[in-house]
């Protein structure tokens, strides 16, 4: 009889401690959070065929994303063109080093897939966060590469219109941070994103290397950090289109 | 020429020594063909662009870039053999000047520098001195408000040449910026001026633009000029031609949406206003589906019972935008894989009811190596203006470095 009590009691307690998984979702938006950001990335596609493609850019945000000005160093086919990505992915401007041409972008166009890669513009840092349009539900434990997380299930709140339809994300539970994040789309399994080498630069958890694996079109695109700095500050009038042209 | 050439061949060359300098292009090499009724028309051409660019200070830059352009197989041409029946094959007369038997042109290999510029980028303004591209205007297809560029309809995205101006950008906020641009000529009279002043409101990009030239156009008396191989003072007239515009490029109800309209003013037509606009619309579906479709009216055109050579002597040398007055531009593309991109679009001329569908697909070989397909099939009558061929391809190699 003690020893049932004892359960009881410990279920009771384990229950009541247990985050929600707003909560969580709260917290790894939190620790993910930067308010400026320098990096040059470096992305290499794999494509159904076998063939690999390598991107590099250069990257600039601030707000969490909110803005972001990235700039193509590779392939040459792609040099000096560049994009602004203002407003959590809803104006979206692209720059043609080529052509010397801006045009922007309606919102619509954060579905398109970046440079062919399985990343969308939005996966690229600049759609909203997920608190915002996302209710989580914590659904438990799970292992990432032997590492044990929470489960989290998110669906669109109610009025919102994500790019997708359901989240799976699995949060480390030291932490908080995000070690896999399932994709879906009406239904459908679209990809599935691995953060891998999480270290700590200058007090931010940043993952050094991110996969997409995208299971539909059977691709994968793999985009590591070549260079990152968060101790910097950049000026309002740094994410213009004038800037974009330099 | 050749000694020109030299020139441009070493001053690209030693540069890159002396200091740090950034270089880049690309070779490209086209096959264009098209099946007219009376004759087949097959060219190619070899081109390579070098540009090098360098930064002596933080705060400067200068860029330019150097052309060479082969052209091989037919590089002769008579422009009678591009027109409509109707305009084919007549024998001049001196009370006709619409008329010309021979208008021939020929391609030559030719190397030139495109641009050279020297930019200055200070906090109140950007200052760009030289030969510099200057891409005006938000449509896809047509730009009424660009008083400088020659577009390809067929071809709209290809780059655009370089012009010897002056600009000038000054951001007065973080909502609005100002832009003035002054193309140089040999006589001060004959420059062209471009104002532009920008707004970010909101969703959208608005500009409002005043613009003014010594219009270059094509008219009866150059026709009846080299007919009857005399000069007339009429034939160089140049007049004063002033634009007055507007543009808009952003979203509505999740559309993307852009509108340039130009109010046109010629010194010889007092109080009577030529418009040319266009409104378009663009849409990214979930499955990455891009479509986008432009409406084009150009009061500048001929009403189709009026079109005669001199309108498409006009459209040819890109003084006027259209041969008539209303079209169409429909695109649909998609990425067939990550390497492929599949598109179709058509060109609607709503006056003549001409078609012209335009089936492309884009392969990455390599990673900076892409080739292009192109076909053309024609659909009108025989004096149409897109119904007098019957099909036209390109296939086009490039490779970046």
């Amino acid at each position: 009889m003690k020893k049932i009590l004892t359960i009881l009691i410990s279920s009771i307690v384990i229950l009541v401690g247990q985050p929600t998984g707003n909560e969580l979702l709260n917290k790894a938006e939190n620790i993910m959070d930067t308010e400026y950001s320098k990096a040059v990335l470096i992305q290499k596609i794999e494509t159904t065929s076998g063939k690999m493609r390598t991107l590099k850019y250069r990257s600039y945000s601030a707000n969490n994303g909110k803005k972001i000005l990235m700039r193509y160093l590779e392939p040459a086919r792609v040099r000096g063109n560049a994009l602004l990505i203002k407003n959590y992915s809803k104006d979206i401007w692209m720059y043609n080093s080529r052509t010397r041409r801006v045009r922007k972008l309606a919102s619509h166009a954060k579905r398109r897939n970046f440079e062919g890669s399985d990343f969308t513009y939005e996966d690229m840092g600049g759609g909203r966060k997920w608190t915002d349009e996302y209710t989580a539900n914590n659904k438990g434990e799970g292992k990432v590469r032997g590492t044990q997380c929470f489960k989290l299930v998110c669906n669109p709140k109610k009025n919102k219109n994500p790019s997708y339809s359901k989240l799976i994300i699995w949060l480390r539970q030291s932490d908080a941070y995000p070690l896999k994040i399932n994709y879906y789309k009406n239904g459908k399994f679209l990809k599935t994103l691995f953060m891998q080498n999480i270290q700590n630069i200058e007090g931010i958890l940043t993952a050094q290397k991110m996969v997409m694996k995208n299971h539909q079109e059977g691709t994968r695109t793999v985009m590591k950090y070549d260079k990152i700095t968060y101790n910097l500050k950049l000026k309002k009038r740094f994410f213009s289109e004038r800037n974009l042209k330099q | 020429m050749k000694k020109y050439a030299i020139l441009i061949v070493i001053l690209f060359s030693i540069i890159p020594l002396f200091s740090e300098v950034f270089w880049s292009g690309y070779y490209e090499t086209e096959l264009n063909g098209y099946d007219f009724p009376q004759n087949k028309v097959l060219t190619n051409y070899h081109k390579f662009r070098l540009n090098l660019d360098t930064s002596p200070s933080r705060n400067i830059k200068i860029g330019g870039n150097m052309i060479y352009k082969h052209y091989g197989m037919d590089t002769e041409y008579n422009l009678m053999t591009f027109l409509p029946e109707k305009y084919r094959g007549l024998q001049s007369s001196s009370n006709d000047f619409y008329s010309i038997p021979n208008y021939n042109y020929s391609l030559k290999d030719t190397i030139f520098i495109d641009n050279l510029y020297f930019r200055l980028h200070h906090k109140y303004f950007d200052l760009i001195l030289g030969k510099q591209q200057l891409p005006i205007g938000v449509g896809y297809a047509w730009n009424p408000l660009d008083i400088f560029n020659k577009k390809d309809i067929f071809d709209p995205t290809y780059e655009n040449r370089g012009h010897n101006a002056f600009q000038l950008n000054i951001p007065i906020s973080s909502q609005f910026s100002f832009t003035g641009i002054i193309q140089t000529e040999s006589q001060f009279d004959n420059f062209t001026h471009f104002y532009e002043l920008q707004a970010w409101l909101g969703s959208f990009d608005v500009s409002l633009v005043y613009a003014r030239e010594k219009y270059d156009i094509t008219t009866k008396f150059d026709l009846q000029e080299r007919i009857s191989q005399t000069s007339s003072s009429n034939a160089m007239a140049r007049p004063l031609r002033e634009i007055g515009g507007f543009s808009a490029e952003g979203e509505l109800l999740g559309l993307g949406v852009r509108t340039e309209i130009a109010a046109n003013k010629f010194e010889n037509e007092m109080n009577d206003l030529k418009y040319e606009y266009i409104v378009g619309l663009d849409y990214t579906f979930t499955n990455s589906l891009y479509i986008l479709t432009e409406f084009h009216h150009n009061d500048l055109g001929a009403k189709v019972n009026n079109t005669g050579l001199l309108n498409y002597l006009q459209y040819f040398r890109y003084e006027k935008k259209s041969v008539n007055k209303n079209y169409a531009f429909g695109m649909m593309q998609y990425p067939i894989t990550d390497l492929a991109t599949g598109s179709l679009s058509g060109i609607v001329n709503f006056d003549d009811r001409s078609v012209v569908i335009n089936p492309e697909l884009v392969y990455r070989i390599y990673q900076d190596v892409e080739i292009t397909l192109m076909g053309n099939y024609f659909v009108g009558g025989q004096q149409d203006e897109f119904g007098y061929q019957k099909y036209g391809g390109r296939i086009r190699l490039r490779a970046y470095f």
